[in-house]
């Protein structure tokens, strides 16, 4: 039994001495203050079990007596070695730095000051209470403290960081226990007990743990690690969800910092700009000052568009190749995701920039004005971007200037000053001065990535800087505008939306140049309108003041030929003949002319006007023409349509009446015809007279344009014109077909009532 | 009917002489016996009406020719002027007038005129017209003495 538990302390001294040697070993390969310590820690405990063991039995020299004091204190420094290493992870309060030297010192001097070492069998003196309850308080005290202030160092921690810490802790308090029942059975002799077997294995199996919680093995850590790689699938999954950068970087930061117990994570864009961050969330109370002692290394994971650099907690064991690798395979997950993001990004601005012009394009078609078309494009652009004001030039008069508009676009969050904006709305621009002028002179958009930086700009001093755009608004390659967008940061060109915003300057060209052709027709009409009234009033002009003068030559020649009749002889009365015969035909034509005139001037009235009853009295009017030329008049059965009675009365009397008029040596005969069609009435009248030549078809409907002599059929030629002007101000058209000797026919066509009223 | 023996006093308004001496030609070819009294211009034809000025002692006119084209003022604002004054309404005029004008027609007999006659380009239209004046005259001439009923 004794020979067993001697070999049970061989191989635990063993043991001991194989683990600070490890110890020390870790210390020269990995030089910190944390190996630094646990060296110190388990190589003096080393140390003095080595020495101890060779140590004899009795001490009764002075020198045995003084060796075996100064290893007692090497054992008293133990407890203060653990807690330095424990102040290298969780920094504790100053005070209690001071009660743990003021312990150790006073449990080392207590030990120094011991008169002799106890025998078994010596009365226990009071003063080696004393010692012991220094000794005690020494060790199991901070032992205690060092147990507690790792495990709540690890609380919160990620995995493997908590698991280290706590692996860590009950390490100290394992060790601590052992050294301790060792410590103080281990002088008194005597047979050791089956608990005394089980706490020296116990103390035993503590040791290698301790070594265990500082530098984990691979096959530890992966052990750690698990849960968090659970956790990390998941965050897998929801990667595949995530559609920018900084969710990638919310979503996959934290998973890598808890998978290798790292603190804090970083994501780079290829520009070395943060895109996202993660911190983990401290510790309990790490250090009360909020520093954190033994900053960890840091592992860089290089991506195809930047990197990300995960930070070890100080409770971090160490980043191996192994973690390294882990990182590196998250990287390609990052990497694709971030990929994807891009594309999706770049896949959106695309829409949001179609969706943008597609709205400035409907506004620009959009019947209001030009001005309503600009601001709606300025507070399309600022709203749905990022750019947070917006500004319009116009040339106006001058050709070479442009004039400010005060059509702004505002939003709440810019930072363009009143000054800057009032020296916008009073600066009237040059060709080829400042910005604007520039994009004026030649015709091309500008992208100033900041105007700070832009010698050009003639308003830099107002404006704290920021990006601008200028476009021009062009009909055809004519400048006729210019648009400028303002941000509040600086930005990089961005070609595709540049493009956006010159597409947007196009458009308002477009608005601009319908403006300019409604403006230019709305003065022809004006003209028109104008000329109209005028025309209007030589007919009344021509209605009476041409009349009067003519009724003085017709009356005085009359009256002359009355009076003078047998003064006069043949010769002069065919003179005055003549000049009674111009003045009436003078007259007829004034009066043709001023009632063609009137078809176009007066209203026109649409009511359902019965044909067969104008017809019906078209005839009468000419029953007494009828009668003299023996004519045969007859007509379908015709339609009731949309129109002016009193001028489709004047058609129809003015059609009818020359086709009896022009008949040739046989008996007239007139027909009058309609025909349904698709969308309109055809009418025809024809008759057998003298016809025409096909080649004059067009020049009949000519006003005075006669194709007889007045000695053949009297008449002005105005009856065809007014036709033509009635038929065409009701919607219809009108032509003629004829020949000679064979008869003509005047084809005219009216809308149906139902196109009429549509 | 029982016609007037005394002449009928007739204002000829015109600034045409040409015109003046037609109508004068015809009325007197006329069965009326007339007077004839001419003013050319609307400011003379007030005063006439008025008897004032150089008017002052005109006799009042039984019937008014007015043309409606004169100068200063013009035949409207005579035909307007005479409908407001309440001792000059009665007097009938007849619009005598190269026009044809609908909207002078329609002007004519909203401000009150008795007849609208457009002069005929042709003499003998013309004195027919003139007649029918006369005839016009003895509608609306009731009672001998001048006394009338419109």
């Amino acid at each position: 039994m004794n020979q067993a538990f001697e070999t049970l302390q061989t191989i635990e001294l063993l043991a001991f001495t194989l683990l600070g040697v490890l110890a020390v070993r870790h210390w020269r390969r990995r030089p910190s203050p944390a190996s630094g310590w646990l060296a110190a820690t388990l190589g003096s405990f080393a140390f003095v079990a080595m020495i101890s063991s060779f140590f004899p039995e009795e001490i009764d020299t002075p020198a045995t007596l003084w060796a075996a004091k100064g290893l007692f204190s090497i054992l008293c420094l133990f407890p203060h070695f653990l807690y330095r290493f424990m102040s290298t992870f969780v920094k504790p309060p100053r005070w209690l730095d001071r009660v743990a030297v003021a312990l150790t010192a006073s449990a080392c001097l207590a030990t120094l000051m011991l008169p002799y070492s106890p025998q078994p069998g010596d009365p226990v003196q009071w003063w080696f209470f004393g010692f012991i309850g220094v000794f005690l308080a020494n060790w199991s005290g901070l032992s205690v403290v060092v147990g507690v202030r790792l495990w709540r160092g690890g609380k919160g921690q990620p995995g493997v960081a908590r698991r280290r810490m706590r692996t860590l802790s009950m390490a100290t308090l394992g060790l601590a226990l052992a050294l301790l029942i060792s410590g103080v059975s281990a002088p008194g002799g005597g047979d050791p007990t089956p608990l005394s077997f089980v706490l020296q294995i116990a103390a035993f199996a503590t040791a290698p743990l301790f070594l265990l919680g500082f530098a984990p093995p691979r096959l530890v850590r992966m052990a750690w690690r698990r849960e968090e790689e659970l956790a990390l699938r998941a965050a897998e999954l929801e990667l595949m969800k995530a559609l920018d950068p900084q969710h990638i970087a919310d979503i996959l930061l934290p998973s890598m910092c808890a998978l290798v117990g790292g603190e804090a994570a970083v994501l780079h864009d290829i520009h070395g700009e943060v895109v996202g961050s993660y911190l983990a969330p401290a510790g309990k109370s790490p250090t009360p000052d909020g520093e954190r002692p033994d900053r960890g290394s840091a592992l860089t994971v290089p991506l195809r568009s930047g990197d990300i650099v995960v930070h070890a907690s100080p409770f971090t064991p160490f980043f191996g190749s192994e973690e390294a690798q882990i990182l590196q395979s998250l990287g390609v997950l990052a990497d694709l995701a971030l990929a994807r993001a891009e594309h999706f990004q770049a896949e959106q601005r695309k829409n949001s920039y179609l969706l943008i012009l597609q709205q400035v394009t409907a506004s620009a078609n959009a019947p209001e004005g030009t001005r309503e078309a600009i601001q709606a494009a300025l507070d399309t652009v600022c709203r749905e971007t990022w750019w947070t004001a917006g500004h319009a030039y116009m040339i106006n008069a001058d050709p070479n200037r442009t004039e400010p508009t005060q059509i702004w676009h505002l939003e709440a969050s810019s930072e363009l000053s009143e000054d800057f904006r009032s020296a916008s709305g009073h600066s009237s621009l040059v060709t080829g001065e400042g910005i604007a002028g520039k994009v004026f002179s030649t015709g091309e958009s500008w992208w100033v990535p900041d105007l700070k930086q832009e010698p050009a700009f003639s308003r830099a001093d107002l404006v704290t800087g920021g990006a601008a755009a200028v476009v021009p608004i062009k009909v055809g390659s004519d400048v006729v505008g210019i648009l400028e967008f303002f941000a509040g940061e600086p930005h990089e060109p961005d070609d595709e939306f540049l493009n956006v915003l010159t597409q947007i300057g196009v458009q308002l060209g477009r608005t601009v140049e319908r403006a300019r052709s409604q403006e230019q027709l709305a003065r022809r009409a004006e003209d028109l309108a104008r000329s109209n009234a005028d025309l209007e009033q030589f007919a009344y002009v021509a209605s009476h003041d041409l009349q009067e003068p003519l009724r003085m030559v017709n009356s005085y020649m009359q009256l002359l030929s009355e009076r003078y009749e047998n003064q006069l002889d043949e010769t002069g009365q065919r003179y005055i003949h003549y000049a009674v015969d111009g003045a009436t035909r003078m007259q007829s034509l004034v009066r043709d002319l001023l009632s063609f005139s009137r078809v176009g001037s007066r209203g026109l009235e649409l009511v359902p006007t019965d044909l067969n009853r104008v017809v019906g009295q078209a005839l009468n009017n000419f029953e007494m023409a009828i009668k003299e030329s023996g004519a045969v008049v007859s007509s379908d059965n015709l339609p009731t349509v949309n129109g002016d009675p009193g001028q489709l009365s004047q058609l129809l009397q003015n059609l009818i009446g020359n086709a009896i008029k022009f008949h040739g040596s046989t008996q007239p005969e007139v027909r009058i015809t309609a025909e349904h069609r698709p969308d309109e009435w055809l009418f025809g009248v024809t008759d057998n007279g003298v016809g025409f030549d096909a080649k004059y078809a067009e020049r009949v409907f000519v006003i005075f344009k006669r194709l007889h002599s007045r000695e053949e059929y009297p008449g002005t030629g105005i009856g065809l014109a007014i036709c033509k002007k009635i038929v065409e101000r009701h919607g219809g058209r009108i032509w003629a077909e004829s020949e000679i000797g064979k008869g003509t026919t005047i084809f005219f066509t009216l809308p149906r009532p139902e196109e009429v009223a549509a | 009917m029982n016609p007037s023996y005394r002449p009928i006093n007739i204002l000829l308004v015109e600034d045409n002489p040409g015109d003046v001496e037609l109508t004068e030609d015809a009325l007197r070819k006329s069965k009326v016996a007339t007077k004839v009294s001419v003013v050319t211009d609307g400011e003379d034809a007030m005063d006439y009406l008025r008897q004032q000025n150089a008017y002052h002692q005109e006799t009042m006119p039984d019937l008014v020719l007015l043309d409606l084209n004169l100068p200063r003022k013009d035949g409207m604002e005579v035909l307007r002027e005479m409908k407001d004054d309440p001792n000059l309404k009665h007097i009938p005029v007849v619009v005598l007038t190269t026009s044809e004008a609908e909207r002078d027609i329609l002007a004519s007999y909203e401000l009150g005129a008795n007849c609208f006659i457009s002069k005929p380009v042709d003499l003998t239209e013309f004195r027919k017209v003139v007649e029918s004046i006369d005839d016009f005259w003895f509608t609306i001439v009731k009672l001998p003495g001048g006394s009338r009923i419109r």
